[in-house]
């Protein structure tokens, strides 16, 4: 069955970078500069919260000591679900890899040098969490990596649709949400970015990729394993479709650890690409494979 | 990309291999044991081999006194994170030939299992691809493209290796 072509295509596209990586956002109007400064003001919030790249954000001041710290309110969302990931993973997706992460290279300045690798706590050993409060019972560097980025595009979709857009998409560099529109979304090729492995019709639905080809340095890219405290190397590159950003980016993540049936709490449709070129899909998968 | 698995996956293929050819001497030798049973009987073999013992107990000359049913063999192997198992099920039909085998994983460590439920989920399908302009896409999904900050620091530690 051929693929649709995309459809009622938005003209207006804003482009920026935020968080680290590019971002793209298309509706059927051009957002007014009141439109933009609200969702400039919503990325700049959620990073000064959950961003272990700057000085000034609570997760930095959470690294320097213990104590109680208080998250804002729409973080319910995103800790419920890194929870629930957690013990889906068997703790292996976990935000307390911010310190191997970093110890590895991958921190504040980029040294991307690694350094001495530090054992992983366990989520329990260090933090404590009610409601929207936590008690670290010392200091720890959480990495919000795994689902943050598709939880911030599920947030500024959410925005869009209260000031009245039915149609757009916010493309977060392949955490993408759509809705009101058919988008053909390419799967690209890890070993040859200028091919695609696939591709699959994207509507009111988000599709969120994971791939070990770029954020690599030396040895080390950043999907990480702690028990090990290495790189995952079988599998390299994840695709998952759900209704939710933040589902989807989270479980690419944990694709890499967990096989699909581990994941099965959740809805989602998935293609990963293993290490010896193998491609596994689920059998719902809407999209078509070049292999 | 990263070739530092292909041995393991050898390893992995060189072991079910053994374990066929122990689970199809195994079934010559209980199919001699009782030669006047009746056909689709289930029996249990149990074998251990090291990956060295394959390579002694190719199944060279066909069998041709097979008693049919389902055989079992595990064998072990070692890796880097410790030793790892893995089962395998082999079902013969009543003149000898292999009808259905399945391997089980029993990995114990992180990759192992993965490699293993690679193995035995079996799929089929290899990476071909297509050049992103022979299809009709509105946007490419893969790794995030990286900021500014990170290609500047990989930039600069190129310039230091070179240097």
């Amino acid at each position: 069955m051929p693929l649709p072509t995309s459809k009622n295509k938005p003209t207006h596209n804003w482009q920026f970078e935020a968080i680290g990586t590019q971002w793209s956002i298309e509706t059927a109007r051009a957002l007014d500069v009141d439109e933009r400064t609200a969702i400039s003001e919503l990325i700049d919030s959620f990073d000064r919260t959950y961003s272990r790249f700057r000085d000034d954000s609570l997760v930095s001041s959470m690294a320097t000591k213990a104590g109680v710290y208080a998250f804002p309110g729409d973080a319910l969302q995103l800790i419920g679900f890194y929870r629930e990931l957690y013990r889906a993973t068997n703790g292996a997706v976990s935000p307390l890899v911010g310190q191997l992460l970093s110890e590895a290279g991958y921190d504040k300045t980029y040294s991307l040098q690694p350094g001495q690798i530090s054992k992983v706590p366990a989520w329990d050993e260090v933090m404590q969490w009610d409601d929207l409060t936590v008690e670290m019972s010392r200091p720890a560097l959480l990495d919000f990596g795994a689902a943050g980025k598709g939880y911030l595009a599920d947030l500024v979709g959410e925005l869009l649709e209260r000031s009245g857009y039915e149609q757009y998409v916010v493309d977060a560099s392949g955490d993408i949400r759509t809705r009101g529109i058919t988008e053909v979304v390419g799967l690209e090729n890890p070993f040859d970015a200028s091919t695609v492995i696939g591709a699959v019709p994207l509507r009111d639905a988000s599709l969120c990729a994971s791939a070990t080809n770029r954020r690599t340095w030396g040895d080390w890219h950043h999907i990480v394993d702690p028990k090990r405290r290495l790189p995952m190397r079988s599998i390299v590159a994840t695709w998952v479709m759900a209704s939710s950003t933040m589902v989807a980016d989270g479980l690419a993540t944990a694709l890499f650890f967990v096989p699909a049936k581990e994941l099965s709490g959740w809805e989602f449709q998935y293609v990963r690409l293993h290490a010896n070129g193998m491609i596994e899909r689920s059998e719902d998968f809407v999209g078509e494979l070049y292999i | 990309m990263d070739s530092s698995h292909s041995p393991n996956k050898a390893v992995i293929g060189v072991i079910v291999i053994a374990l066929l050819a122990i689970a199809a001497t195994a079934a010559i030798v209980l199919g001699q044991n009782n030669t006047s049973k009746d056909t689709n009987v289930s029996d249990t073999a149990s074998a251990s081999v090291s990956p060295q013992a394959s390579t002694t107990t190719q199944p060279t000359n066909a069998p041709t006194n097979f008693k049919s049913g389902t055989y079992n063999a595990t064998g072990s192997y070692q890796t880097p994170g410790g030793l790892e198992s893995i089962a395998v099920s082999v079902t013969l039909g009543g003149d000898g030939t292999i009808t259905d085998a399945t391997v089980t994983p029993e990995g114990k460590t992180g990759e192992a299992q993965e490699y293993q439920d690679k193995f035995v989920s079996g799929f089929k399908s290899q990476v071909v691809g297509k050049k992103i302009g022979e299809v009709q896409l509105s946007r490419v999904a893969g790794s995030s493209l990286t900021s500014g900050g990170f290609n500047d620091a990989i930039a600069d530690i190129e310039k230091q290796a070179n240097a």
